[in-house]
């Protein structure tokens, strides 16, 4: 190995592990303010908007914790974020409890509702060893046996046009009830929710554990004759990203104040991969831009023509994988590499 | 210390061990040799838990660990260094050797120091990404991880397969210090004759499934020996 092959090598490793370096920090850093003061110089309108995109990218996020860190791709994350949802909205409406105790059994039992299916589903093929493309396609099945349900049984989930009637979050803490109606107060929880959650799992993944998960996407039967238990792990990043899908579809619920069947189907399936996809898997920040990127860009070009949106949409994100692969976060990097190569080929 | 009674497994209707006995004594280096297809990696795989035996029994310190999980195997004592290296080229040197550690009996996951003894190499590459490190370096990682989990047993898939010839020399020089200072017990499948015999204690030879010949290091470099059993 040459001298200079150690040194780009090393500067790989540093540009690796420097996924936080200073200048993409201070962006992210100066990108959260920016979210922070939101509510000072938008509308209702687009703080409302905008909390919906953050739920959507909490959701992209708990993909991103699975796919980015674990290769398994789901394919049905949308059942668990529909999950979180319906159980929402089944237990505000249908129980007839009061505002405090059904919102906070609302969100357990959603995001409850949620792990439980990830943990059962979960259990009966990471242990006996499904992996990769089968794996996936079981997931795919799920959101559509979810989709099939949320619209069959409609005495319990309101059948195709879904449960309206959803109240907003309420809190009870020490006899002083808190209903989050304000449209600001509202969004700053979901920020503060959605940072918190980014900030744990980011400092859980640089760790020790966050190299266990990559060791096994890398090669699990090595991970394992080192004595690392596979299964278990992946069962956990499973059942918790689940559970933070489940947890985004519950707040979800609350914000729109209805449930219906897309909420819990293969569109909302196939948009947070692609969420996941713009925005760079592995990067945990990423799948919070890939989801405002795709969210933005179909405001603009519905507004031209709707029709365009699913045209579009559809050569975007052909085009990302070729041009970026790993995603928006990447754009500085992957731009130099691009001009790079153009100029050696003038 | 490792034992195998009449041992058989399969890669699906495929019978390819076919009953294997052998015995893996304490502080002893035993090479297998064998021509490709003899069952040799097989073996190994099957030893660590990653083949189901379908027949016969190993035991390991007086325990019967047929069929146990991998990673209850690899916690039991028992290291293994698959063919190719087996080190995660995404994570750092440190990274590795900090995840081999897992299997440490005393629960400990501080990377063990006498290993940058014997690896002096690895210390100064310890923020690398081990996937652009050299081959025989990242054997040497692949050895080291092992060792951080402070294992009994050492099973190791051709070491020197693709490394060059100064360094398998040095690979075999290491196995003899470690195994004097720490006692453990390695099993070494070598295609390499001249590494194998200059390593090991004892030789055994695998052809078709069973073990065919057993002997000390004298008897088998006889040049008849080595034609009839391990010319291609």
């Amino acid at each position: 190995m040459s001298a200079q092959d150690q040194i780009s090598a090393a500067a790989r490793a540093t540009a690796r592990d420097a996924t936080f370096a200073r200048p993409k920090f201070v962006l992210i850093a100066a990108g959260w303010l920016v979210l922070a003061s939101l509510p000072f110089w938008a509308g209702a309108y687009n703080i409302a908007t905008i909390r919906d995109v953050l739920l959507f990218g909490l959701f992209a996020l708990s993909l991103d914790f699975l796919w980015g860190r674990t290769g398994i791709l789901s394919f049905g994350h949308a059942a668990f974020f529909g999950l979180g949802a319906y159980g929402m909205a089944i237990v505000t409406i249908k129980l007839g409890l009061d505002p405090a105790s059904a919102s906070l059994l609302g969100l357990l039992g959603g995001t409850g509702l949620a792990m439980l299916a990830a943990l059962v589903v979960g259990y009966f093929l990471i242990f006996s060893g499904v992996r990769g493309t089968y794996l996936t396609i079981v997931t795919l099945a799920l959101t559509v046996i979810a989709q099939h349900i949320a619209i069959g049984w409609s005495e319990v989930t309101g059948g195709d046009s879904g449960l309206i009637g959803v109240p907003p979050l309420t809190f009870e803490l020490f006899g002083w009830r808190y209903a989050l109606s304000d449209p600001s107060q509202f969004y700053w929880f979901v920020l503060l929710l959605a940072s918190i959650i980014l900030l744990v799992l980011w400092r859980v993944l640089s760790g020790r554990y966050g190299h266990i998960l990559t060791a096994i996407e890398d090669n699990e039967l090595r991970a394992r004759t080192i004595g690392h238990h596979t299964d278990r792990h992946l069962l956990t990043v499973f059942v918790v990203s689940a559970g933070i899908a489940g947890l985004a579809g519950a707040i979800y619920a609350t914000g729109t104040g209805f449930v219906a069947p897309d909420m819990i189907g293969l569109m909302l399936s196939t948009e947070v991969i692609m969420w996941v996809a713009v925005g760079g898997r592995g990067t945990l920040v990423g799948p919070f831009i890939g989801a405002f990127v795709v969210w933005w860009l179909q405001q603009k070009i519905s507004s031209i023509d709707t029709k365009l949106w699913p045209m579009f949409i559809g050569l975007f994100f052909i085009a990302m994988v070729f041009l970026f692969p790993n995603g928006v976060m990447s754009l500085g990097e992957r731009g130099r590499q691009l001009r790079a190569r153009l100029w050696r080929r003038a | 210390m490792l034992n195998t009674t009449s041992l058989k497994a399969a890669y699906g209707a495929v019978p390819v061990l076919l009953g294997v006995d052998l015995a893996l004594g304490e502080g002893e280096i035993l090479a297998l040799l064998g021509r490709n297809g003899a069952g040799k990696t097989t073996l190994m795989r099957t030893l660590i838990g990653l083949l189901k035996a379908t027949g016969g029994s190993v035991t390991f310190a007086g325990a019967d660990i047929t069929n146990f999980p991998p990673h209850d195997i690899a916690r039991r004592g028992i290291a293994y260094v698959p063919q190719g290296r087996g080190i995660f080229p995404k994570l750092t040197v440190a990274e590795n050797l900090e995840l081999g550690t897992r299997s440490r009996p005393d629960g400990r996951s501080d990377v063990p120091a006498e290993i940058f003894d014997y690896f002096p190499r690895l210390r100064e590459r310890l923020s690398q990404s081990a996937g652009t490190m050299s081959g025989g370096e990242q054997q040497m990682l692949a050895i080291g991880r092992a060792l951080a989990g402070d294992p009994k047993i050492l099973l190791l898939d051709e070491p020197s397969e693709g490394i060059q010839p100064s360094i398998v020399h040095q690979i075999g020089e290491f196995l003899k210090r470690i195994v004097a200072d720490t006692g453990i017990s390695v099993l070494l499948v070598e295609q390499n004759i001249d590494l194998a015999l200059a390593t090991a204690d004892r030789c055994i030879v695998m052809e078709k499934g069973r073990i065919v010949r057993e002997g000390s290091v004298e008897e088998m470099s006889d040049e008849t020996v080595m034609r009839e059993f391990l010319a291609v």
